[in-house]
């Protein structure tokens, strides 16, 4: 009996975990941003809270939005909104650079930003951040 | 923002903030804790709410600026060191309280169970990561698969022993299958889920397969130095102890640095600062008093003050708001039924497979699945690692809570406590049997004496001496050590166990930990039958009435007869009195003084008091001679029996005169004696203070309207139905 559980474990964990390894969650997108406009104005900090396709985001002077991704889980061109606003992501010249980004966005505050990741929400070294 | 400056502005500020916020978490930890305890459930759910409270989730969203006041995100950073300390040293007592005669010694079906309660939900766990990873995760570097379905599994798999042990002793099913088998699951489950939690922090930490082997080759070398180098100083310290006979500040003080260097390293090892700890505590040598006063020096302190700063830190991270729609709603009930499915569903199923009946299997998955703050403990630990997100976070605390304050009442549902009692009912037959409630020592002697003196020389008789232990006033801790502890050990009891060794006095002990106390008692009576519970007397806390508290909570809720004992004399009575005027309760005292008399030969004077009015006296005198007749009508002898009838206004000074002759007066509860109002309320107990012996007051069970329509209802009421 001990060895069916131990083999029901094994297996199962095996197989769980297989079939995880392929699955992808959405692009990490959580921190705080510096926004340049990519004509001209003021900068803008927000700050992006996001759980997996679920996401907040607040202008330092307001508003608060709650958006959901609507494509693009992980690629380098990602949408998230909700019925009155978008916010559209889009990489640089460099797709693996997650950092830095271009942001479209309609609804508050329109207009194409040039973003960049000053505090990452979930930091890249986990060692050190670990060891806090 | 001024609020915030003037507080951060200075060291001193900062200390004053700091002051305000713990005062203000003790405050309302405390409170809604007891709130909590008062509807049954256990004090830590509370506690965990309250620190859900004091967060975002609602103080922050009722009173915003009030609570970044209050809760600046500058000093939170305070409150987590004082939270990472006190779940530290919890985990020391979590390893403290650990057993390990309870893994060693399984029985086939707690081995089964307690595996299938760690594996079914730990593959529940990851396979519901499998649904959930991408929609609630983010693709960063910490947040593989592979470490978050193991650590969402580990946290599935934990069940709270502490909360556990403390429902299986409020609930006195400890000393029942159900409670063996699941105290014994939770130890193995604890162990298990604190070394499975070590594995997934080191692979979630590690950098590659050389750090994971580098992690793990620490960790076993670090497994067996404790094992092997330290248990045995841990051992030279408990027998320096046992030779003092006290814990000195020094060995406190070694044991406080053993915890923190273990934790340490264990840090630096990188299976995090708690794991050291708990096996720190788990490699103490138990059963003993060593372990017993160091937990009591070191609970107090990190249950009552630290536990609750860990749940307020708990509570400002977790943003019951960010589950703003139904979808992330749905996925909280996901988490919630798989939760329970692989915990409780788990369980239950190999209790049945074990050829457990059904309800008891359910009572096994129920407590199994309580989580408490372990799953808290747990959860922070995930957080820190950024195994988890916001979401993922508020709805494992969620589930937490809510898989913690459905046991009891589930409990009460599936396993109720008719069923329970109905497997503890003992005694059906025999002789007279006598329950003694004992709380003060000293009132045992006089009480085992009285009872031995009513239930004579009866072969059948049963003396139950039952001895109950108020749970002590913290939110988990300690149950589980006195577990083994045999109720003739109770300390209540020995001085009347001492006694009846003496004279040779059969009795039984019972003792248990009880929340209330009068209910209990009345519990214990109904479950063994017993024919009279005889309590001694002691001036109540909160009213000046001889019959207050848990004695009148006793003698209106009894199904047995109730006597108590109002000791004023050193041995048994030379003589007796009984004032009669002919309700069932003074029958109930007539038959008692009876029974003493047939037992000791002790003369018993039936006293009656007639009103000047001859016609209404006469009745009432023949009707008292007509009972005395029936009680002491014994064919083998006569016993001694006289009766004497007085004319006068009032029986209580009537009464409070006779009894100046007399060592014992024997009395039933009833109107014309000043006492059964007093059950009511507010009449004085003139009999009780003012005579001068030693008094039995006697109440015949019942409820208290039908005690109070006796002597007007012609049917029942034998003066009438004579006269």
């Amino acid at each position: 009996m001990y060895l069916v559980m131990l083999a029901v474990l094994i297996a199962g964990l095996w197989s769980i975990l297989a079939i995880g390894r392929h699955l992808d969650a959405p692009s990490d997108l959580a921190g705080k941003w510096q926004l340049t406009p990519a004509s001209s104005g003021p900068s803008q900090i927000l700050t992006v809270e996001q759980s997996g396709k679920f996401f907040q985001i607040s202008f330092d002077q307001g508003p608060t939005l709650d958006l959901k991704l609507q494509s693009g889980t992980n690629a380098s061109n990602i949408a998230i909104g909700n019925k009155t606003s978008q916010l559209l992501i889009l990489s640089t010249a460099n797709p693996s650079d997650a950092d830095n980004k271009i942001f479209v966005l309609t609804g508050p505050h329109p207009g194409q930003w040039n973003a960049h990741r000053t505090v990452r929400t979930f930091p890249e070294d986990v060692q050190s951040e670990g060891a806090r | 923002m001024s609020f915030i400056n003037t507080f951060l502005g200075g060291g001193h500020d900062l200390l004053l903030l700091l002051l305000v916020q713990v005062a203000l978490i003790l405050g309302l930890s405390r409170l809604i804790g007891l709130l909590f305890q008062r509807m049954n459930q256990p004090q830590v759910v509370g506690e965990m709410l309250a620190g859900i409270m004091l967060g975002p989730s609602l103080f922050g969203w009722l009173a915003p600026h009030a609570s970044a006041a209050v809760f600046p995100p500058a000093s939170i950073a305070y409150l987590n060191v004082l939270s990472q300390v006190g779940v530290i040293f919890f985990l020391f007592l979590v390893g403290l309280e650990l057993d390990p005669k309870l893994i060693r010694n399984r029985g086939h079906s707690a081995v089964v169970i307690s595996h299938v309660s760690i594996v079914a939900p730990f593959l529940a766990g990851t396979g519901l990561t499998l649904f959930l990873y991408s929609r609630l995760f983010n693709h960063a570097p910490h947040m593989q698969f592979t470490p978050v379905a193991l650590f969402i599994g580990a946290s599935m798999s934990i069940t709270a022993f502490p909360v556990l042990a403390r429902i299986l002793t409020e609930r006195n099913l400890h000393k029942t299958k159900v409670g063996a088998v699941t105290i014994t699951c939770a130890a193995v489950d604890d162990v298990t889920a604190w070394c499975l939690l070590a594995l997934v922090i080191g692979i979630a930490r590690a950098k590659g397969i050389s750090s994971g082997l580098y992690t793990a080759g620490w960790a076993t070398l670090y497994v067996l130095v404790m094992f092997f180098g330290v248990r045995p100083f841990l051992r030279r310290l408990q027998q320096v102890h046992e030779r003092r006979g006290r814990l000195n500040q020094g060995m406190v003080g070694a044991i406080l640095l053993m915890v923190l260097a273990s934790a340490y390293i264990t840090e630096v090892i990188g299976i995090h600062a708690l794991f050291g700890a708990f096996l720190l505590g788990a490699i103490m040598p138990k059963g003993n008093d060593f372990v017993r006063t160091l937990t009591e020096k070191l609970e107090d302190f990190t249950v009552v003050f630290l536990l609750p700063i860990f749940f307020a830190y708990t509570g400002l991270q977790t943003r019951i708001g960010v589950l703003d729609n139904g979808e992330m709603w749905f996925y909280c009930g996901l988490v919630i039924l798989t939760a329970c499915a692989g915990k409780f569903g788990g369980s239950t199923l190999a209790a049945r497979a074990c050829g457990m009946p059904w309800r008891e299997a359910g009572a096994i998955g129920i407590l199994m699945n309580t989580r408490g703050l372990m799953e808290l403990v747990i959860l922070n630990v995930g957080r820190e690692l950024g195994v988890i997100t916001d979401a993922i976070f508020a709805m494992m605390v969620i589930m937490a809570l809510t898989t913690t304050a459905l046991t009891t009442p589930i409990l009460h549902l599936v396993y109720p406590r008719k069923l329970m009692e109905a497997e503890q009912m003992t005694d059906l037959t025999g002789g007279y049997k006598v329950l003694i409630p004992v709380s003060l020592p000293s009132s045992g002697v006089s009480l085992v004496k009285l009872a031995n003196a009513l239930t004579g020389e009866d072969e059948d008789r049963k003396i139950v001496a039952l001895a109950l232990t108020r749970p002590r006033d913290r939110s988990a801790f300690r149950a589980g050590l006195d577990l083994d502890q045999p109720p003739e050990k109770a300390p209540a009891l020995q001085p009347l166990l001492a006694e009846a060794a003496r004279e040779k006095i059969p009795v039984t002990s019972v003792s248990f930990t009880s929340r209330d106390v009068a209910s209990d008692i009345c519990r214990t009576a109904r479950l063994r039958k017993i024919d009279l519970v005889l309590m001694g007397f002691h001036n109540p806390v909160y009213t000046h009435s001889i019959l207050g508290g848990t004695v009148h909570r006793v003698l209106t809720g009894s199904d047995s007869d109730v006597g108590i004992y109002v000791d004023r004399g050193e041995s048994l009575p030379r003589n007796i009195l009984v004032p009669y005027l002919g309700s069932k309760h003074d029958r109930l005292a007539l038959e008692i003084a009876g029974r003493i008399s047939r037992n000791t030969k002790v003369p018993v004077t039936v006293l009656h008091v007639t009103p000047p009015n001859r016609n209404q006296g006469e009745a009432g005198r023949l009707n008292a001679k007509a009972e005395t007749d029936r009680v002491f009508n014994d064919p083998s002898h006569a016993l001694p029996v006289t009766m004497r009838t007085i004319e006068g206004d009032s029986p209580v000074s009537v009464l409070i005169e006779q009894a100046k002759e007399f060592e014992l007066v024997v009395i039933g509860v009833a109107e014309e004696w000043g006492l059964e109002s007093q059950l009511l309320g507010f009449r004085a107990e003139r009999v009780a203070r003012e005579v001068a012996c030693s008094l039995l007051i006697v109440r015949k069970h019942g409820s208290l309207a039908a005690a109070q329509g006796i002597p007007l209802d012609s049917k029942n009421n034998p003066v009438s139905a004579v006269s």
